[in-house]
């Protein structure tokens, strides 16, 4: 053998057995991350390790396997589940949009909300909503820091009482502030609002240092028996039979009862005595909407005590219930395409509707009465709605929790519903 | 016939090289490789589910979308960061975003230029929890117990003891404003402090001359503390003391070495702390031989739920030994050690790499409820003592410190002198 080959062949070797690691490597970052692209910056090629001078900016792709893989070296216990991870990434990035409409739903309360999409509510037989300091609250929504971090701290107000649920026997009414559960408080920024307040008043003069300590010592007495949010939620949304005592204001007067949580069901489409219908916006409901009979040429509806309700049902109500075409659009915050609200079937020209709503109609319904209004099909009889026409979608994740999107805010165009 | 060989044992390496790169990722993790990744080469269709990478890219390209807020994808992409180390459920495995990780690195700074005071968390703003020894806070007037409620003409409220901290802090040489409220005082009082180079002093004692006991103040771990310790138990000795008071009380721990021959000052070559890293790996740390130092009185130890890491070490190892009566609150239950990893998109990754262990095997691990309340953890008191808020507390004055009163009173008890002071108090009012 010639000595050319005999340095050759070697060469060779070594070459493959290199290729063939880097290649293994490689079909293995493959199989666990399953991007089809990688574009890796060569300033990370030894990975995302190592302090720098400039940010290099790592995807989040690539950033959230990079950080699997430091963890899973790194961290004291070697049994990481990595599914969980990646759920808990979800989890993060809901909460990180700081929209009281967009929630994490842990399994037991995905399910309670699933549950609640087809007419069945557990728990106290209510909805709530969560209400932070606006102004704070549009600081860290923009992505800015919140200089007082505690007016975060949500309030929970009461949005929808089921009827005939908990509740609704105990007297609680929509717009009622829930303000402790289980003997305990919920301490939210009005709280610190006060506290603020005392705070400006000392600064000035009104009061002294030792009423102010006094008043502090209250609030922090109030904050070491307080219940997290999750908590109270976990006590009134979900379950039956448990019993849990409940204090709530209404225009500045407190009162309390004890509750016994139960199942409510409550019915998609009912026709009343008088020729009405409700209509609830309850999974399948568009598949019960065969005929509607109207009365003197007008159908009523009635949409109070509505619930959020499961906008995918909208379209299916609306070619029911209105010719085909255009209501209006879905607007978010972020610039770009808005979506449109339209059918391509419809019912034939010629119905009139009565809608009857209240601060009760929201989410789904309110949506409803929006877009038959916008087109002129219907009058809208009753109080102000709740004003929240909110698109809400609904994300099942593989291991039963899951959560809610709030993807934007409907608005009707008469421009665009003339067609 | 040695050509074919050389090519067989070629194709052979080149196959384990092959392998080795399949599988490199489960050899760096200290685990055995993965058969289903190996499974799945032959057949694709092998692994349905989907990869926990691709799971949370799915939610991140539909929430970047959907979602109705103007959040950056900047923002998103780190509010995932966060949430994928929360999941973990261990309060101090975390992400840190590029702000964060640059306050971090000021707060492990050993000396610092100040005004020599220690702050705690009030809604007011911050409370001076302890004024340093011949520090310029001590030579204008600041007291413990007293609130900041104003930086340089800024209000604090809101705002984090940290970020105080921050405001506070400032050049050497320049000058600070502070308004505070003092309980029992009408009106704010104001202070215009000059910023000094501050030392923090980590052991410190002084000898109670009405209860005849040495106080010996412990508020850190660094490399001279046990030098320090040392002076103030010899000092002490040699006046005689009926007894020692440790007060660990809001000690937020540091150097685990320092805290492990401070131990030796009461226990020679006794286990004290092991250190469990993962994959079983363990490392007992011994108290060292030969610095034992005479103590034939009781000894208390102060702490309260700031009192953490090295400071549950010390004090947890002498109550094991039976060395030392703790008194007050329960500790914090910081058992663990973290390393923080930079990152080239100047974030980082603060991760908890070992575990320690008390002689007696116990974990005093902090576990919250699922309110994030206070479960479990930490050491628990022999004598628990909880202070009142509306008590005008100063920490080290026996008659304004409960917890103090109640360690010199135990110590008395445990004396003979106790007997004596009750005879002579008889004798005295005759």
């Amino acid at each position: 053998m010639s000595d050319w080959k005999k340095s050759v062949f070697p060469a060779i070797g070594v070459i493959a057995t290199i290729a063939a690691f880097i290649g293994g490597s490689e079909i293995r970052t493959r199989q666990d991350t399953g991007l089809a692209v990688r574009k890796i910056p060569q300033s990370y090629l030894a990975g995302i390790e190592s302090p720098s001078e400039t940010a290099v900016n790592v995807p989040e792709g690539e950033l959230f396997y990079q950080l699997l893989l430091l963890l899973e070296r790194d961290y004291v216990d070697p049994k990481i589940d990595e599914q969980k991870l990646a759920y808990g990434a979800v989890k993060g990035m809901v909460e990180g949009l700081w929209d009281p409409l967009s929630q994490f739903l842990q399994q037991d309360h995905f399910e309670e909300h699933e549950r609640r999409l087809t007419g069945n509510f557990g728990g106290a037989g209510m909805e709530m909503r969560m209400i932070s300091d606006g102004t704070e609250l549009a600081k860290v929504q923009r992505g800015g820091r919140s200089s007082d971090p505690l007016l975060l701290r949500p309030i929970l107000q009461v949005a929808t009482v089921v009827p005939g649920g908990p509740a609704d026997v105990a007297g609680i009414q929509v717009g009622d502030q829930i303000l402790g559960v289980n003997q305990k408080w919920i301490l939210g920024y009005t709280d610190v609002v006060k506290v603020r307040g005392l705070q400006k008043s000392l600064a000035s003069g009104k009061i002294s240092a030792v009423e102010f300590d006094r008043e502090r010592g209250e609030f922090q007495k109030r904050a070491k028996s307080a219940i997290s949010i999750a908590r109270a939620e976990d006590l009134l949304d979900m379950g039956e039979g448990k019993i849990v005592p409940l204090t709530w204001s209404r225009g500045g007067r407190e009162m309390s009862a004890t509750l016994t949580t139960k199942t409510t069901k409550l019915t998609m489409l009912k026709k009343s005595p008088d020729g009405s219908y409700r209509l609830r916006l309850f999974k399948g409901v568009s598949k019960h909407l065969g005929s509607l009979d109207a009365t003197n040429g007008e159908i009523t509806i009635d949409l109070r005590q509505s619930t959020l309700g499961d906008p995918t049902e909208l379209v299916g109500v609306l070619e029911h219930l209105a010719p085909a075409g255009k209501f209006g659009q879905i607007l978010s915050q972020r610039s770009g395409q808005p979506r449109t609200l339209a059918t391509t079937k419809g019912a034939p020209d010629g119905r009139h509707y009565k809608l009857i709503v209240d601060k009760s109609t929201r989410g789904a319904a309110e949506i409803l009465a929006l877009a038959l209004k916008a087109r002129g099909l219907a009058e809208i009889v009753g109080g102000p709605m709740a004003s929240e026409p909110v698109w809400i979608e609904t994300t099942a994740l593989g291991d039963g929790s899951g959560y809610t999107l709030n993807t934007g805010r409907f608005a009707s165009s008469s421009l665009e519903a003339r067609k | 016939m040695k050509s074919i060989a050389y090519f067989f044992l070629t194709a052979i390496i080149v196959c384990v090289a092959f392998l080795t790169g399949l599988s490199w990722r489960d050899l760096w993790a200290n685990r055995p490789p993965s058969i289903s990744a190996i499974r799945s080469l032959f057949d694709p269709k092998a692994s349905s589910t989907k990869s926990p990478t691709e799971l949370f890219q799915d939610q991140y390209n539909h929430i970047v979308v959907a979602s109705a807020m103007n959040v950056s994808p900047t923002k998103l992409k780190y509010s995932a960061m966060s949430g994928m180390f929360a999941a973990l459920g261990d309060p101090h495995t975390s992400f840190l975003e590029r702000d964060d990780s640059d306050s971090l690195k000021l707060e492990t700074r050993g000396d610092f230029v100040g005004i020599g005071a220690r702050l705690g968390d009030d809604p007011a703003g911050a409370r001076v929890v302890m004024v340093f020894k011949n520090s310029p806070a001590e030579r204008v007037g600041v007291k413990g117990g007293d609130s900041i409620i104003e930086v340089d003409g800024k209000t604090t409220a809101g705002l984090e003891t940290s970020q105080i901290v921050n405001r506070i802090r400032g050049k050497e040489g320049t000058n600070v404003r502070i308004k505070v409220i003092r309980v029992g005082t009408a009106s704010p009082l104001n202070f215009t402090i000059k910023r000094a180079t501050v030392v923090l002093p980590s052991a410190e004692g002084r000898f109670l001359e009405d209860s005849k006991v040495g106080y010996i103040t412990i508020s850190g771990f660094a490399q001279p503390t046990t030098q320090q310790l040392d002076h103030a138990i010899d000092d002490l000795l040699a006046q005689k003391p009926i007894g020692f008071v440790l007060d660990l009380r809001s000690n937020p721990g540091g150097l685990l070495d320092a805290a492990v021959s401070m131990i030796g000052r009461f226990a020679e070559g006794k286990p004290a702390v092991t250190t469990k890293r993962r994959g079983g790996r363990e490392e007992t740390l011994f108290t060292p031989v030969g610095h034992k130092k005479n103590i034939k009185v009781p000894v208390m130890i102060l702490m309260n739920e700031e009192s953490a890491s090295a400071a549950e070490i010390f004090s947890g190892v002498l109550q094991e030994y039976k060395l030392a009566t703790l008194v007050g609150e329960h500790s914090y239950g910081k058992s663990s050690v973290q390393n923080v990893v930079p990152l080239i998109d100047m974030s980082s990754a603060k991760i908890t790499i070992a575990k320690y262990y008390l002689p007696s095997g116990t974990d005093i691990g902090r576990k919250l409820d699922e309110d994030g309340e206070y479960l479990s953890g930490g050491l628990r008191p022999d004598v628990e003592v909880i202070p009142n808020h509306n008590e005008d507390t100063v920490l080290g004055l026996p008659e304004k410190d409960a917890q103090l009163r109640k360690a010199i009173e135990l110590i008395r008890q445990r004396s003979n002198l106790g007997q004596t002071n009750l005879r002579e108090l008889i004798r005295k009012p005759g």
